[in-house]
């Protein structure tokens, strides 16, 4: 701890650099995530000939380890921010997706029926009525995204993206161990820190929902 | 007679990929001011002919009118704006108060905060919920309670028709009884025409003006509850409704169905005989005539004229015509 404080202090510039390189990575991400898992959740929840098909491949995605996708990638796209985008995005997608289609299709059909029986609209009722009931499981499913994205960033120092994992991977090839944990400490606290704050919004969704 | 408010010619649905019919060339007519119950058993299409009027389903064939007009002609949303639901377990919006869900078709069409408070206070008093609840989260109510606020929700902006799926299904005994009372009331005072699904006969008869027999999809018998009980059409019907219970029956059978219409010497205005509303039902004219200790009753109308009267006979006249016409099938 105290080599990693020392490091940040002497440092300041590129640990910031570092840190802000890291957050934009993620930011980016979970835009991404959130752009390809509502579409795709909506339609797996409303088809239900969809619904299984896309259980199964976001299941199968899941199965790859992160470190592969970004292997697969560098020949593909090169080195640098997007590939590590596209990993992550691939890697952090298949639970905001999943649930989305599970928070979707957890409201009760009783409920959307008298919606649309009311003169309520499609996307009136997605908004006011299956949105609010959906909330603490698709916030359940961004939980997951959001800390395995700042995770998963780590590690996207290894195909040139910067970020904090640069401190990480420098840090250990330099057997500097302040340097590492000064990484690996703060990719921690925003982790942990994202999960504190996400839980606490679920909890609040919850509890307007449910007795 | 009296406007048609909805009819059905013709109609037949099948649901894609089942190949059953859920309903098989329904021919039906329901006047504007009128009960009709639908009663069946699950799977008998009862459910999908309430929604085939508010096109939550279309029909395969055949049309249902709106006043006249086929409804796959009038625009989806704004049909369904005039048209009241209310389902089992009620459908409210769990995520919202007692007030929001009334007034959710006023904030639709946007009314200004004064008017919807206005009628959100009017129709809690109508369908006799304390005020109290107002700002309270719909889960925190009792079943009972839950359907007045559906039934305040599909009241809002006046419906013309109001379509009910099962409401009181899940709710006990008294409270359902009380419940069906409250919307006798409402209905007589309203004016509106009702259309009720059931799985209950008791309820069938009790709340239908009309009583609508399903079976497989198909029509077995429409008509009054005198008709269903006494003059089934079929053995379908006749073993459907059929009670062991004869005052089960009575339960159904109105007095102004059975009475003895006064003959050409008419009534004695000043009969001592105790009075009964041509309206009440059998049931409650025999508990009548039993305490009076009389042999008749005077059947009076609503301004108290006398129109009939009602003997032990009219009893004995039940209950043969029932055994003697059902038995022939």
């Amino acid at each position: 701890m105290p080599e990693a404080l020392a490091y940040i202090e002497s440092h300041r510039e590129q640990y910031v650099d570092a840190l802000l390189a890291h957050l934009t990575i993620d930011a980016i991400s979970l835009l991404i995530c959130v752009a390809v898992a509502a579409p795709l959740g909506y339609l797996g929840a409303k088809c239900g000939r969809l619904t299984l098909p896309l259980q199964n491949v976001t299941g199968m995605i899941r199965i790859i380890p992160g470190i592969a996708i970004f292997l697969v990638l560098i020949p593909i796209t090169g080195l640098g921010q997007t590939p590590a985008i596209i990993a992550l995005v691939i890697m952090s997608v298949p639970p905001l997706l999943m649930s989305a289609i599970a928070g979707l299709r957890s409201v009760a059909p009783s409920v959307v029926e008298s919606a649309a029986a009311m003169g309520m609209g499609r996307l009136q009722t997605l908004i006011e009525v299956e949105l609010p009931l959906a909330l603490p499981t698709l916030l359940d499913g961004l939980r997951i995204t959001t800390v395995s994205l700042i995770a998963g960033t780590t590690i996207a120092a290894y195909v040139g993206a910067g970020g904090l994992g640069t401190l990480i991977v420098s840090g250990l090839s330099q057997n500097k161990q302040g340097v590492m944990l000064a990484g690996a400490l703060t990719a921690a606290a925003i982790a942990i820190a994202a999960d504190a704050f996400i839980a606490a919004m679920r909890r609040r969704a919850l509890r307007k929902i449910s007795a | 007679m009296a406007k048609t408010a909805i009819e059905f010619i013709h109609v037949h649905k099948t649901f894609p990929g089942s190949g059953v019919e859920a309903a098989k060339d329904v021919n039906l007519r329901i006047e504007e001011g009128s009960i009709v119950t639908v009663l069946g058993t699950s799977g008998s299409g009862k459910t999908t002919l309430l929604k085939l009027i508010n096109r939550i389903y279309d029909c395969t064939q055949g049309r249902v009118e709106y006043f006249g007009k086929d409804v796959a002609t009038l625009p989806v949303v704004a049909l369904r704006r005039q048209i009241g639901y209310v389902i089992q377990q009620s459908g409210l919006f769990p995520h919202w108060t007692v007030e929001r869900n009334i007034a959710t078709l006023p904030h639709i069409l946007k009314w200004d905060k004064g008017r919807i408070d206005k009628r959100v206070d009017e129709l809690m008093a109508l369908v006799r919920l304390d005020p109290e609840c107002r700002m309270r989260s719909v889960r925190k109510l009792s079943g009972g309670q839950q359907q007045r606020v559906g039934l305040a929700r599909a009241l809002a902006v006046n419906p013309s028709v109001i379509l009910m799926d099962e409401p009181f299904g899940a709710i006990d005994a008294i409270t359902r009884e009380e419940l069906q009372d409250e919307l006798l009331a409402l209905q007589t005072r309203l004016k509106i025409t009702i259309v009720f699904v059931t799985h209950s006969i008791r309820e069938a008869l009790k709340l239908g003006h009309k009583i609508v027999v399903m079976d497989k999809g198909e029509i077995r018998q429409a008509d009054t509850a005198y008709n269903i009980l006494l003059k089934p059409a079929n053995e379908f019907v006749r073993r459907f409704v059929s009670s062991d219970d004869f005052y089960e029956a009575l339960r159904a059978l109105r007095v102004s169905e059975c009475m003895d219409d006064l003959g050409r010497a008419g009534g004695d205005p000043r009969s001592s005989a105790p009075k009964i509303d041509r309206d009440a039902t059998m049931g409650d004219a025999l508990q009548t005539l039993i305490r009076s200790g009389q042999s008749r009753l005077m059947v009076i109308d609503a301004e108290g004229g006398p129109v009939g009267e009602l003997t032990f006979d009219s009893y004995r006249g039940v209950a043969a015509r029932s055994e003697k016409d059902c038995g022939t099938a």
